[in-house]
Parts: structure tokens; sequence; C-alpha cells
């Protein structure tokens, strides 16, 4: 292998933004600084160059991450994720009162003012409503609500109140979008988030928190009206696992808003503030799908469920963060191919073949062939 | 401002300088101390770049290899007088007291 081919080896190990700009202009210096007769590069040329790669690729990824679009997504979601925290907590409380209102049974009542009922719907109710005043004490809230998640999911994971040993991760998935809920209001304000969405798209969004923490409520109500359609729809929900018909179809609708809103929304913010939830559908789908169903993961089953195995432990501890670094890297690949097509389409527009005069027979082909 | 890019603006005072000579220059300013290698050099460089210290001054090709030429700015310029300005004020202060205290001689050397 040649010298300069070591060297160009090496310069591959740069991010493609700094090979496009310096990659010949490095070759050169290092081959004006080779030895005369130098063969191979030296040690010292071969560290530097590998720690300058990895410098220049961290630098390059904060300087993504802290650019203005991003900015944009965590301020969308110190809004979104507080408020999905919101419907998610308040759905038992309200299924609770709706049963109390169908059968008159109103001993589980009691059980809303319990830690984890009640008082952790409030606490999310408070980070949105403060959210929108000032930040800091939105983001302290927010920090406490997380270790009121934290500690719920220990409890989840360590046994209920009865003495029994779940080991259950199925509601871990909650902490990971408490966490980026909490992140997202340290870093971001929400109501520049309520600005970028807009008026419209915040109406939507309410619109399907609404349904979605109301639906099992209407849904049991719904149940005990007799001419409104019974019948149970088993489905793996996020939130529940069985929906009444009524139920389905107002989550359905509200998914169908919350969507809507998030769709309409300017793709480069839609793409970052999907690449910032990765994390959380990632958890999601690891606790409930991996841990039960993809062998390597799986727990084994004897009428209860095993604690996590240390590979268990490992995946849970880094899944989220691999998640959101593929998820940032494939946000940047889009965008590049997308501005090199954006590149190559001005440049076919500006293509000497577009600036010749046809004549009127020609033209009039050429225009047939671009229409059809 | 760490060292390399302080060298790196050093060297860029008087006149624009392609890679190459940037090393060479921050070799002869450091009285061979600091020998910068070209992962150090362009990192410095597209930092500098970044931040508005350096621009291009021309390019060129030289036996079919590109030679870029960057020139200091006037924001580059004001932070390396600046940054002389504190490393001066802080020899300044360590002399004197260094003399107080009857550690350095006349001649600059340790007592």
């Amino acid at each position: 292998m040649t010298l300069e081919r070591a060297y160009r080896r090496l310069l591959a190990c740069y991010p493609w933004e700094h090979r496009r700009q310096y990659e010949q202009e490095m070759l050169g210096v290092l081959l004006d600084d080779a030895a005369p007769g130098q063969r191979r590069p030296r040690m010292r040329e071969v560290v530097d160059l590998l720690l300058g790669a990895l410098r220049t690729r961290i630098r390059y990824a904060i300087t993504d991450v802290t650019d203005r679009r991003w900015h944009d997504a965590v301020a969308v979601l110190s809004l979104l994720a507080p408020l999905a925290m919101i419907a998610y907590t308040t759905r038992p409380l309200l299924l609770v009162v709706g049963g109390w209102l169908v059968t008159g049974y109103w001993e589980d009542v009691g059980l809303l003012l319990q830690w984890h009922s009640a008082p952790r719907a409030a606490a999310w109710g408070v980070v949105l409503a403060v959210a929108l005043l000032n930040r800091w004490i939105a983001a302290a809230f927010a920090w406490a609500a997380v270790a009121l998640e934290a500690v719920r999911a220990f409890d989840d994971y360590l046994g209920d109140s009865w003495g029994y040993v779940g080991y259950s991760v199925h509601d871990l998935w909650p902490l990971a979008l408490a966490l980026l809920a909490a992140t997202a209001l340290t870093v971001g304000s929400a109501r520049a988030g309520a600005a970028l969405l807009g008026r419209r798209r915040c109406v939507l969004l309410g619109g399907a928190a609404l349904l979605g923490t109301t639906a099992p409520t209407l849904g049991l109500l719904a149940y005990h009206t007799p001419w409104l359609p019974g019948g149970d729809l088993h489905a793996v929900w996020i939130f529940s696992h069985a929906a009444t018909y009524p139920e389905a179809l107002m989550l359905v609708t509200g998914l169908a808003a919350g969507l809507g809103a998030l769709l309409s929304t300017p793709a480069p913010l839609r793409r970052r503030v999907v690449a910032l939830l990765a994390p959380v559908a990632a958890t999601l789908a690891l606790t409930r799908i991996g841990f039960t169903q993809w062998e390597f993961l799986a727990r084994p089953f004897d009428g209860t469920p095993a604690g996590l195995r240390p590979v268990q432990w490992v995946a849970l501890a880094l899944t989220p963060p691999l998640t959101l670094a593929v998820a940032v890297t494939v946000v940047r690949r889009r965008e590049q191919t997308l501005r090199l097509l954006a590149l190559g389409r001005a440049a076919d527009r500006t293509s000497p073949a577009k600036t010749l005069v046809l004549p009127a027979e020609t033209a009039d082909t050429a225009e047939a062939e671009r229409s059809a | 401002m760490r060292e390399p890019t302080f060298l790196v603006l050093t060297a860029l005072v008087e006149a624009p300088k392609h890679g190459y000579a940037i090393l060479e220059e921050v070799r002869r300013i450091s009285e061979g101390r600091v020998n910068l290698r070209a992962g150090t050099l362009y990192a410095v460089l597209d930092r500098l770049r970044a931040d508005g210290l350096l621009e291009v001054d021309r390019e060129e090709l030289v036996n079919s290899r590109l030679r870029r030429y960057y020139r200091l700015t006037a924001l580059g310029a004001t932070q390396l007088a600046e940054e002389t300005a504190r490393l001066r004020r802080n020899a300044e202060a360590a002399t004197v007291r260094l003399r107080r205290a009857g550690l350095l001689l006349a001649s600059g050397g340790a007592a």
C-alpha cells in the first residue's frame, strides 16, 4: 500500500462534510510533512488522525443537535410530553370514577388518594400549567414527577402492595416519556413549543389527549347503556389490553387527530420530534415485545416472570441512548440526501439543454413529453 | 484559548498561509516545542473558521494538489490581541511574585 493510500484510509474516518472540505488539503499536508522515503504513516500520525476524526465527529454531532431545528423539536416536546403524561396518569383515575358511577361501588374511589394515583396525575397537571408560565419551575416540578415515576417503576418491579413480586417492566415506557418531558422542559420552552405548533394544532393535540384520557371511562359508561353496541375489542393497546367498540372508536379518533396535527408540522420539525420520541418507542418495544418474545432477551415464565438478567439490564440501559443516536443519525443522513437531491434538481434546471432555443414543433413535443 | 489555537492564530498574523506552512510556522514560533500534526491542525482550522476567526484567502493547485490559504479575520486579530494581553498580565504577575519571593534572578533564570 502506498503512503498516499494509507493516509486516505485514515482520512476516511472523518465525517463526510469534513472530508468534502478538507480531505485533499489534508492529504497534501500529510504528504508534504512525510519524511523522505517514508512508506507508511507514523504511529503519532495515526493516533493524531484517529483522535482528530473522533473529535470532529463529536463536534459535528453536537453542532447538529444544538441547531435551531432541534431546539424547536425540544420546545414542541416540552409541551407534548407532559400532555401525554397527564393523559396516561389521569385515565385510570377517571375509569375508577366511571366505575363508581356505573356500579355505585365507591370503595375503589379511596384508591385515588394513593401516591401513585391522583398525586401522580396532579404532578403532571401542575407541570403543564406551570410550563406555560415559567419553564424553570416547570422543569423542577417535572424532575420531581420523574422521581415519582421512577419510584413507581421500581415498585412495579419489586412487587405490589399485596406482596406479589411481579418483576414487571411492562409500564417502564412512561418513565422514559417522563424523562423526555423533564429534559425537554429543562432545555426548551413549552410556550415556544405552543407558538411553533400554532393554535389549530394545539387544539387538535389537546383534543387527542382529552379523547385518550376519557375514552375508557366513556367506553365503560357506553357499555352500560343498553342502546349502544357492546362487546370487547381485544388488541394490544398502549393504554389497555381490551377496549369496547366506543372506546376503540374514540381512541382511533384521538390518534388520528394527534397524528394529523403532528404530520401537518413542517418536515424538519416533524422528523426531529419523531427522532426524539424514538427512545420512548424503543423502551416500549423492548419491554413489551423484546423481553417476552425475542429469544435472546425473553424471560423464563413459570407462572410469574423471572427477574431481569444482567444482559436485560444492559439492554434496558443502552436501548434508549442508542436509539436516540441512531435516530439523530438517520435524520442527518436523510436531510443530507434531500439537500443533494435539491442541488441535483437545481443543476438540472440550469442545464445547457434547457437554455437551447428549440424550434416551435420540438418545443411542443418536449412539453407534451413532460406533461405525459 | 488553548496553545495550538493561539499558535495557529499567531502564525497567520503577518500573511495568509496554507496548511503545511502553518505547521512549519508553529514549529518556528514555539522553537520546536509544539509539533502539530495534520489531524490537530485541521481540527483547529475548522473550528476557527466556524467561529469566524479565520477565513479562506485563496486556493491554488500545486502538483495537482489543493492548497488553501487561510487569513486572520478582524475578529480573529481582536481575540488574539486580547489573549496576548491576558497572557502578558498573567506572566507579569507571576514574574513580580517570583522576584519578590527571591525565586527569580534578574537575568530571568530560577534562583
